[in-house]
């Protein structure tokens, strides 16, 4: 590690690794720089349970593959990584084992759906088609491309003519709830959940007014949700291998201490060891917003014309999160799960992730309430089975599976710290819930499992601020040129050649690549950069 | 600390453009927009255009100043839509509701019209002109043809608003402008001195 760089970057997850990459590629002496002992952030893969099991510890889907340019333009794929996209993407099983399917051939889905209801198959079919139609668009103008402003957004949309080609996209969404969008189209309650479930598992809650407006792009790419080989950290390590071979230069073990400014501008960071390293150019953090102002930047030294007291307390006070975690068990497992719903649906048992009982899209709202007043709902998790599509992820004849139930950060007035007693228990609980829909998951096909709670989450990542996985709340007024704050809705900061450039900004968090993407953008204009890159 | 190298491992804006032409002086607060849901429901229609007016209002000084002179009401008609909406301005206040009010001049057109006229791609004049968009007033009143070019006015963004500010060519038309100016100026001064000339 050398003394000065161009380009300092804070926190090597997919954003950081991906901001690093482009910028290398375009020539710029690149350092990312991570505190903890190896890059990925969310993109990690543990043997949590037994040796040989790998567990995806946080991102386990990826549905922005072959949609986000960074895939291509960092060549992704010739770095090692493989994708597959199950056959059998999800499944809903109901209390009355009855159960819902989505494929990736939305035929096969259609006909699935009209076991509950012809009309909401013919439905969906529309949706599907329209919002998967308008998927690059919504990319092209949403994802890809830094924030437009709501009300610009209204105008893109208009001079795109969606609301006037489109049965469902609509500006009124912005005013509605993922549940008041699916009562005004669909009928079948079991559907509904299914469809609210799949936009909760994507970080939509269904109950939100105005995340409705996200909804139609999730139903775009509800069949293209992909499976890293091998494991989520195989990206990681993929996009460190494009930065490296463009010269830029990952150091582990790194914590940052502070963001060092001089004047207007940022000059470089401290580690907390003392080692001072200079950014010729710029600092991009891609932690949170909490971390980089409250923590890296000593408030006493800035000038308040620079930061004023205002932002800093509006940081403090106003960040938003979002209200709810998820509680995690991962499993090492000897067979591989049999639902009882099967002899409804055969191909529940291939479903590579399946929803566990909720019949509507109501019972989702009661567990919201619950969670969001820091108590645990009976568990409903979502369970993954990923050796389905990996066999490489287990050792031969063993599968790894992972339950995953939203919950709360805090319990009750115990705290977050309350996680390390009832994580355990809640674990146990979780287990027996899959066991009525699975009666041969028991005790021998079981052979080990561990938790991994709320707490854990903003331990092990502390940039996850409260076991945020989405990095700041999904919610019409954290979006677009609104998230984090309006003062730092555009990837720059009031401090000179400081920018934001990860999942606190938009579009959120997931593997999306676009905060970075987008970071990307605004620098490039900043500092004169060619861009090489094709826009989406 | 430690520096993780590919030896250890062998295999291997939009800026919107004329944004400036909001004039600072005329930088008043304009009427506010209100968009009515008296049955619980708005029309995407509704939503969309009071949005329109409201971002508009927000934007543009001169659409701001417009709007705040309107007085009256009209109904804009999607034909092919079966959409129709009423739009009622106090000068203080703009209210989009779904539904006609049979009092006010209709503006009627295809959506693809008025999406078109609202996202700056087509003026309302032309529109209009060219027979895309029909008015029709209950009554014939000078007043309601004024107010229908208005809301299309307020209603519409500038062309200009999606494009890259194009400062080379507007300095070449600063300078023709100025040239003309000079000249007429010159000629001007050249008949007074001639004629004074002659008077003397």
């Amino acid at each position: 590690m050398r003394e000065s760089y161009d380009v300092i970057i804070i926190g090597a997850g997919h954003n950081g690794l991906t901001l690093g990459a482009y910028l290398a590629r375009s020539g710029l002496e690149v350092l990312v720089l991570e505190r903890r002992h190896e890059e990925g952030g969310g993109l990690t893969t543990e043997e949590l349970t037994r040796p040989g099991f790998l567990h995806n510890v946080h991102a386990n889907y990826h549905t922005f593959v072959d949609l986000a340019p960074p895939v291509k333009d960092l060549e992704i794929r010739e770095h090692g990584v493989k994708y597959v996209r199950p056959e059998v993407q999800m499944a809903s099983i109901y209390p009355d084992k009855t159960a819902l399917v989505v494929y990736s051939d939305i035929d096969k889905t259609c006909d699935s759906i009209s076991r509950f209801s012809a009309k909401d198959a013919a439905t969906f079919r529309k949706l599907f088609n329209e919002a998967h139609g308008y998927v690059d668009l919504l990319l092209g103008t949403l994802m890809f491309e830094p924030p437009m402003s709501v009300k610009e957004l209204t105008k893109a949309l208009s001079v795109f003519g969606v609301g006037n080609r489109s049965e469902f996209l609509s500006v009124k969404l912005r005013r509605e709830t993922i549940n008041q969008f699916l009562d005004e189209h669909f009928e079948s309650p079991k559907v509904k959940a299914h469809l609210a479930f799949h936009g909760a598992v994507c970080g939509y809650a269904n109950d939100i007014v105005g995340l409705a407006i996200g909804f139609p792009l999730l139903v775009g790419k509800i069949n293209n949700w992909h499976l890293s080989i091998g494991g989520s950290h195989r990206l990681a390590h993929a996009l460190w291998r494009d930065l490296a071979n463009h010269g830029g230069v990952l150091v582990t073990d790194a914590e940052v201490a502070s963001v060092v400014v001089d004047g207007n501008r940022v000059s470089g960071v401290r580690l907390a060891d003392g080692t001072e390293i200079t950014a010729r150019k710029l600092v991009a953090s891609t932690v949170s917003v909490e971390q980089t102002f409250l923590e890296f930047l000593d408030r006493d030294k800035v000038s308040n014309d620079l930061v004023s007291n205002e932002l800093f307390e509006k940081i403090e006070t106003e960040i938003k999160h979002q209200s709810w975690s998820l509680f995690s068990v991962h499993l090492a497992l000897s067979k591989l799960p049999h639902y009882l719903a099967g002899e409804f649906e055969p191909d529940v048992d291939k479903a590579w992730v399946v929803n566990l009982g909720y019949s509507s899209p109501e019972e989702l709202n009661d567990d919201w309430k619950l969670i969001r007043n820091n108590q645990l709902a009976d568990p409903k998790p979502n369970v993954a089975i990923n050796s389905l599509y990996d066999p490489t992820d287990a050792p031969e004849g063993s599968y790894t599976g992972l339950l995953r139930q939203f919950a709360p950060y805090s319990i009750g007035s115990l705290g977050p710290g309350a996680w390390v007693e009832e994580a355990r228990h809640y674990g146990e609980k979780c287990i027996e819930s899959w066991r009525a829909f699975a009666p041969d998951m028991d005790a021998e096909a079981i052979i080990d499992w561990t938790t991994y709670s709320p707490h854990d989450i903003a331990t092990k990542l502390p940039n996850m601020v409260k076991g945020d996985w989405m990095m700041g709340e999904i919610s019409l007024a954290n979006m677009l040129d609104q998230r984090p704050l309006p003062e730092l809705g555009n990837y720059r900061t009031p401090i000179e050649g400081l920018y934001m450039a990860g999942s606190t900004q938009h579009p959120h968090g997931f593997i999306t690549f676009a905060p970075a993407y987008n970071a990307l953008s605004v620098i490039a204009q900043d500092i004169g950069l060619d861009q090489w890159w094709k826009k989406v | 600390m430690v520096e993780k190298s590919l030896m250890n491992f062998s295999d291997g804006n939009s800026e919107p453009g004329d944004r400036a032409l909001s004039i600072s002086d005329l930088s008043r607060p304009g009427p506010k927009v209100y968009i009515s849901n008296d049955n619980g429901k708005t029309s995407g229609m509704a939503t969309m255009i009071g949005e329109l007016l409201e971002a508009n209002i927000d934007s543009f000084a001169t659409r701001r100043v417009v709007a705040s002179l309107l007085k009256g009401g009209v109904v804009l008609k999607a034909s092919d839509r079966a959409q129709i909406i009423t739009i009622e301005f106090d000068g203080k206040s703009i209210t989009v509701r779904d539904g006609q009010n049979p009092d006010y001049p209709t503006l009627e057109g295809g959506w693809l019209t008025f999406a078109a006229v609202a996202s700056g791609r087509k003026s309302p004049l032309h529109a209009i002109r060219a027979r895309e968009i029909s008015l029709k007033s209950p009554k014939f009143k000078m007043g309601d043809s004024i107010a229908a070019g208005g809301v299309g006015f307020v209603m519409s963004v500038p062309k200009s608003f999606y494009e890259t500010v194009n400062w080379s060519k507007r300095i070449i038309y600063l300078s023709i402008a100025l040239v003309a100016a000079s000249l007429v100026g010159y000629a001007f001064y050249s008949l007074r001195r001639n004629k004074m000339h002659h008077k003397a």
